[in-house]
């Protein structure tokens, strides 16, 4: 592994805007960022990244079928005692999930270790799966990369083989918080694999979502909403006013992957899996090992793009972030240093969609917490 | 999982490759790019869908003419009696359907003592409102519900059930199969923003 830089795409602004790629900017900096890749071998690819994370997918599923049946487990995820039904009945009617990402910390010397999985709302799939892949084209024919140069992705592809597992038959919706341009663009992506898949599509802000008497969700046109993605977290549909209509079925990623998104996962595939090569330790916070961690980092259990984490050495905190999760429960993780080039560090994002691992992307931030200003970066195989 | 891992190869030898070699640029389907989408044209023939309602009354709610609404239930109740899945008692329609979703087929002998003419169906749950019967309303201006909705009409109606999940269902009979299809059914919202408001401080959700 290593980072390569390279001349950018004269036009690669007007590719993306043509694409309907609008956040390439973000907080007015730049988003996507192609005057640099970075390049791995096959055997890195396949033996460090890819079957690792079939594997870590199957420890997460098996960790699935263990905690629905556990309740003294769902109370640990903090999961409200009234969907614990729900989460049962979603898990057990086998309601089909579409796709996450592990977040991985990897610097071509020794295994990958799992930072956490975005097992319910990820992003950063378009990028990844469409943009990402042209850009390697437009570098290949521009003789910038040599001809057999390779990417490890397969996701547009297996995104809309995964969409044509749904039947084709009723509104496939899509909600999301559609104010949000990153949002909108996933969902909008998205939208498009599953209408190459044969589906009927309708966006819906999550906002808009009704109820008819009978408890249905219903959309702006007064029509039952019957099978619906939703860019929106689990952990906060399981508790707001509609929580109470949800049933097994409709929503995809399933309620059951509110069990993966959290990351007291963490500390419970370590428990199951002590010493396996591609986790770190963990522990909830309260518990007396975690204060034995020399370097380690606190994570609240539901925060996203590095909310409210803290790295901590010899039980001081020495940076964190600020965010909205303050004040949830955390747990603590082992540290494990990222692959740092140029002042950047990079986490890698390795897709699972359905139980297949189907590509990568990568972001680099300045600093060590991965967060919303971080830089999504191409990579290649090397020929 | 799908592909062998040795060093890179196949199990012909070939070297492995995920993109690259030959392979075409992507193409998106068409929306992503309108990430804002819009519904028909302008001018011409309006756009007529299948509408689906669970009574003549949310039909007409819902503004299409009485007389479609009504003609549209007369078609559906008719093909409800001619095609309706059809069993010989309330247990055997009910493992079918599901409990409380079946009644004797109006018409038939179930009275003090059980019959063998009895037959039992699903009970009629709602019906389409078709895009053909949109189309022949705005082409004649109104609909003659006698014919349409009447005996020896040609037009069949669309009745909907519901299933024993509880999803609202048409039926098609396919070389003596019954197959159900989900369908979307029009109702009428009672709440919104149910969801969305523990986020409203933080503007995205994605991770």
């Amino acid at each position: 592994m290593r980072r390569l830089t390279l001349p950018e795409r004269a036009d690669w602004r007007e590719k993306a805007r043509a694409v309907g790629f609008g956040f390439h900017e973000m907080y007015g900096e730049p988003y996507w960022m192609e005057g640099a890749a970075y390049e791995f071998s096959m055997r890195e690819i396949e033996e460090e990244i890819e079957a690792p994370s079939e594997t870590l997918h199957e420890m997460c599923m098996a960790l699935v079928a263990e905690v629905v049946e556990d309740e003294a487990k769902l109370h640990r995820l903090s999961i409200p005692p009234s969907r614990f039904d729900l989460i049962r009945d979603s898990w057990r009617s086998g309601d089909r999930h579409l796709y996450g990402r592990f977040d991985l910390a990897y610097n071509g010397t020794g295994p990958a270790k799992l930072l956490e999985y975005n097992a319910d709302t990820p992003t950063a799939i378009f990028e990844a799966a469409y943009f990402q892949h042209n850009w390697l084209i437009d570098r290949i024919e521009a003789g910038q990369l040599p001809e057999a140069t390779d990417q490890f992705n397969l996701l547009q592809e297996s995104l809309v083989e995964a969409f044509a597992t749904f039947p084709a038959d009723r509104i496939f919706h899509f909600a999301c918080w559609t104010a949000n341009d990153e949002d909108r663009g996933t969902c909008a992506y998205l939208m498009d694999c599953a209408t190459q898949a044969g589906h009927v599509v309708e966006m819906i802000d999550i906002r808009a979502i009704g109820v008819d008497r009978q408890g249905r969700f219903t959309d702006t046109a007064e029509r039952t909403i019957d099978r619906c993605f939703k860019l929106y977290p689990w952990e906060d549909m399981l508790r707001e006013p509609f929580a109470p209509h949800l049933r097994a079925g409709v929503f995809i990623e399933p309620a059951w992957k509110s069990i993966l998104s959290n990351k007291a996962i963490l500390p419970l595939l370590w428990e199951r899996h002590a010493g396996h090569p591609n986790l770190l330790p963990a522990y909830f916070a309260d518990d007396p090992r975690a204060g034995e961690l020399s370097r380690a980092v606190s994570k609240p259990v539901f925060s996203r793009e590095g909310e409210n984490v803290t790295l901590i050495e010899d039980g001081v905190p020495i940076e964190s972030a600020p965010g909205d999760y303050g004040d949830q429960p955390r747990i603590v993780q082992g540290y494990a240093p990222l692959f740092t080039s140029e002042g950047q560090h990079a986490v890698l994002g390795s897709w699972m969609i359905g139980d297949r691992a189907a590509g990568l992307g990568i972001r680099e931030d300045r600093g060590r917490i991965t967060r919303d200003l971080s830089r999504f970066v191409p990579h290649v195989i090397a020929a | 999982m799908n592909q062998p891992r040795s060093n890179g190869r196949l199990s012909d030898g070939s070297a492995r490759r995920y993109a690259g070699l030959n392979r075409p640029r992507l193409v998106l389907g068409g929306l992503a790019a309108a990430a804002s989408m819009t519904l028909g044209g302008c001018g011409g023939t309006p756009d007529f869908q299948d509408a689906q309602f669970t009574s003549v009354s949310e039909c007409s709610k819902a503004g299409f003419p009485d007389s479609v609404c009504q003609a549209s239930y007369n078609a559906a109740f008719l093909e409800h009696q001619r095609g309706a899945p059809q069993f010989n008692s309330r247990v055997s329609c009910e493992q079918e359907w599901g409990q409380q979703h079946c009644a004797p087929l109006a018409g038939t002998n179930v009275g003090g003592s059980p019959s063998a003419s009895s037959i039992f169906v699903p009970m009629l749950a709602g019906f389409v409102v078709s895009q053909a019967l949109q189309r022949r309303y705005y082409d004649d201006g109104d609909i003659d519900i006698g014919y349409y909705g009447g005996y020896g009409g040609s037009y069949r109606g669309s009745p909907i059930y519901r299933s024993r999940t509880g999803n609202t269902v048409t039926v098609d009979r396919t070389g003596g199969q019954t197959v159900s299809r989900p369908v979307n059914v029009n109702t009428a919202s009672v709440a919104r923003s149910g969801f969305g408001g523990m986020s409203m401080s933080r503007g995205s959700f994605g991770g």
